[in-house]
């Protein structure tokens, strides 16, 4: 299903993957992941902070081919982007769907949306890679910022802008 | 077996929030349920799924819930579905 919106690209970059990282709980992750994008100009401060509290109202951990989390706002948003993160140990997000125990989710998607009305195409179009085992395997096993980009770029190239 | 055609007036269509909320009613019942659209037709109960559906507003889904207590469940869906408008537009 198509409408007006299905244009917008997120903006990526090697700043904004964060492959094989440590972190202990989902909200030092999502902390690193906004902190850079408010330092690339990208979102406000308050971004962060936006994205911590709405994660714990609405968990975005998801059963995927993997277990993955999608936290996200469409608040505080400069311009679109995404920021995707690979854990070396796994860390507990909430189920989405409120079906079972935290996941342990090794694959996160930080995205912020400036108009929210995008939402349902980005979604549909992530959701198509959360499907994808070979995609999300490949993005896991990327041992560089620079390899994690351009796994995103080759699955989601017509989302994001690489820049 | 009971259908219903639905034609989502959220502003921002069924996105993550939105159907995690779907999603999570759907499987307080014991009943299948199935949304349909032109496109394909895929499981309620599962998130994924209902976000590969991509529902934006104005789109027309069928719902089809199956079993035991498929009236309740649709009676929910609907619910659901209504109160979106208040709570995320």
């Amino acid at each position: 299903m198509t409408d007006e919106y299905t244009q917008t690209r997120l903006k990526m970059s090697e700043k904004l993957a964060f492959i094989a990282r440590e972190y202990e709980t989902a909200e030092e992750l999502i902390r690193a992941a906004g902190e850079a994008a408010v330092s690339l100009g990208y979102a406000e401060e308050a971004f962060t902070q936006d994205v911590i509290d709405r994660e714990k109202e609405y968990p975005t951990g998801l059963n995927a081919v993997m277990p993955i989390a999608i936290p996200h706002v469409s608040t505080h948003v400069k311009e679109s982007f995404m920021a995707v993160t690979t854990l070396r140990r796994p860390v507990p997000f909430e189920p989405m769907d409120g079906r079972g125990d935290a996941l342990p989710v090794e694959v996160v998607f930080v995205f912020g949306l400036l108009d929210h009305r995008n939402q349902v195409q980005v979604l549909q179009r992530l959701a198509h890679m959360f499907k994808d085992k070979a995609a999300l395997q490949k993005l896991k096993n990327a041992a560089t910022d620079a390899e994690g980009c351009a796994v995103i770029s080759e699955y989601l190239g017509t989302l994001v802008e690489i820049v | 077996m009971v259908s219903r055609n639905y034609t989502i007036h959220s502003k921002v269509g069924l996105h993550a929030r939105p159907a995690s909320m779907l999603v999570k009613t759907a499987n307080d019942f014991e009943s299948r349920v199935h949304i349909r659209t032109e496109e394909m037709e895929i499981d309620g109960k599962s998130i994924l799924s209902v976000m590969v559906l991509g529902a934006g507003c104005g789109d027309e889904i069928e719902i089809i819930v199956d079993g035991p207590d498929e009236e309740e469940a649709m009676a929910a869906i609907v619910a659901t579905l209504d109160g979106f408008l208040d709570k995320f537009d």
